[in-house]
């Protein structure tokens, strides 16, 4: 039988023999042992650096005898200092929020003076008396119409049908700062 | 701490106004490509095929263009997605809508198509934008001249048109948002020849639209001033072109329409008024596809729609300029 291992070893059976002889390691420690050793000797000859010997007694003793430890370890002075950049972080997001906040609602209720120009005057800023602007959804349907005649059903610019494409600006602040 | 100061300082720079550039005047020279680009379409006829492309969205279009005693035609064919023909005897056009079987009718009150996209005369456009001379570059196997319009300001956008420099057809032009290019028209194959077929202007549908539905998009062009409203100081550049009363379709009456341009975008104002038993009309902003942003307001009970391919500043601007007119002029039908 120690000769059906070696041969299952090398992967010299056949699929019904290779069954059988796996079946026998299974039920006889013996023959389990073998293709322990064999393996081991196998390893040394082809000098792998990582030698087939069974581990997991000692590691399931070693589990045994030490307690279970489920919070990392982190040194105290360590501790502080990462506490403190969370804090110090904290701090800065909220007035970045609260700022960027404060600096929406200005846009919205108080809009940012926008210069208007006079007609035959290129460049003489007067500031305008713009009313307050609010952003909603609105369906494409509406604006089919104004967009054929606009684009005088020019390619590109007119209407597509029921697909057209429109959508709500949400970002006009950042398309006033160009 | 530097993470505040960067925020407060894009915060600080989003909050900017809109600003004048300080750029020289424009040289004859590029003045003079612009000429040609305005006046090539009355001296050629080609047939080609061009692109339009904005969004990461492309659309083909086919057209011939022929000029002879009887004037300027044109067919232009959509060739993606929807059926759309339109045919343009001067300035008549017709509109060939073969899914919904109708043709719309409209006169041409500004120049859209491409290439056909400068006006004459436009001596103002060197207040607007500055004008030079780019690199000489192939388009669609011609050899052209790239001329740059710069905005003096952040009202309107930039355009980079690339001049065939033997016929001073525009065979490209990109729209520029800064260095980003927001739509852009292109021929992808162009024969420039004087015996392009006049049968080729033929739309398929002309005779079997016989049933189709009619729309007249226009009920009357104006004389100056007749509407009951006016734009009044619209922004550095920005003239009135036009105005006309309009049928749209799903409206009860004629929609007030005024139209401005600075000599290359143009901006329509529409203004109706608000019906009661509708739904109130929803204010704010919005963008269609490309360069396209749009404005809508109440006033006075009325809904003022802004619609042009500027900047939203410019809509908004010239949306809040909008007012009513205190003496009524007469209507010239």
């Amino acid at each position: 039988m120690k000769n059906k291992v070696s041969e299952l070893m090398d992967g010299e059976l056949v699929a019904e023999e290779a069954k059988d002889v796996v079946k026998q390691l299974k039920k006889r420690n013996d023959l389990y042992d073998d293709w322990e050793t064999y393996h081991l000797i196998g390893d040394s000859l082809r000098q792998s650096s990582r030698l087939s010997t069974d581990i997991s007694k000692q590691v399931s003793e070693q589990l045994k005898s030490e307690p279970a430890i489920l919070i990392p370890a982190v040194p105290a002075k360590e501790d502080e200092a990462h506490k403190r950049k969370n804090y110090v972080l904290s701090i800065a997001a909220s007035i970045v929020v609260v700022l960027a906040g404060w600096l929406g609602l200005q846009t919205l209720q108080e809009p940012s003076p926008i210069m208007v120009v006079e007609n035959t005057m290129p460049v003489t800023p007067v500031v305008s008396t713009a009313s307050p602007t609010h952003l909603h959804s609105l369906t494409p349907a509406e604006f089919n119409d104004y967009l054929f005649v606009h684009g005088e059903f020019s390619p590109g610019t007119a209407t597509r049908g029921p697909s057209i494409y429109l959508h709500q600006v949400t970002d006009h602040q950042d398309r006033y700062s160009r | 701490m530097r993470v505040i100061q960067i925020t407060l300082l894009l915060l600080f720079v989003s909050v900017l106004p809109a600003t004048a550039k300080d750029l020289p005047d424009s040289s004859k020279e590029a003045l003079g490509w612009l000429k040609k680009v305005a006046e090539a379409p009355r001296n050629h006829n080609y047939q080609g095929t061009f692109i339009y492309y904005a969004d990461e969205h492309m659309e083909t279009s086919s057209v011939v263009h022929i000029v002879d005693d009887m004037g300027e035609r044109e067919k232009i064919e959509i060739m993606d997605g929807l059926q759309r023909i339109v045919v343009r005897n001067n300035d008549e056009m017709k509109c060939y809508l073969p899914e919904s079987k109708m043709v719309v009718t409209e006169r041409r009150w500004f120049r859209k198509f491409f290439p056909d996209i400068l006006p004459r005369p436009y001596d103002d456009l060197n207040g607007s934008y500055f004008v030079k001379k780019g690199k000489q570059e192939r388009v669609s196997g011609y050899d052209c001249q790239v001329i740059i319009l710069e905005p003096r300001d952040n009202l309107r956008y930039g355009q980079k048109i690339w001049v065939d420099i033997k016929t001073g057809l525009a065979l490209k032009i990109a729209v520029l948002d800064g260095d980003e290019v927001i739509e852009q028209f292109a021929f992808a194959q162009l024969n420039v020849a004087e015996d392009v077929s006049s049968e080729l202007l033929k739309s398929k549908y002309s005779e079997i639209s016989v049933d189709w539905k009619m729309i007249n998009l226009i009920s009357s062009i104006l004389e100056n001033g007749a509407l009951d409203w006016q734009v009044k100081n619209p922004p550095a550049g920005f003239k009135k072109v036009i105005e006309m009363k309009r049928h749209l379709t799903g409206k009860p009456g004629p929609v007030d329409h005024i139209a401005l341009s600075d000599d290359i975008a143009t901006v329509s104002v529409f203004i109706e008024p608000i019906l009661e038993d509708l739904p109130p009309p929803i204010t704010g902003f919005y963008s269609s596809r490309g360069a396209i942003n749009i404005y809508v307001l109440t006033l006075d009970d009325h809904k003022i729609t802004t619609v042009g391919e500027v900047p939203l500043e410019t809509v908004k601007l010239i949306g809040d300029a909008v007012s009513r007119r205190e003496v009524r002029a007469t209507t010239k039908h």
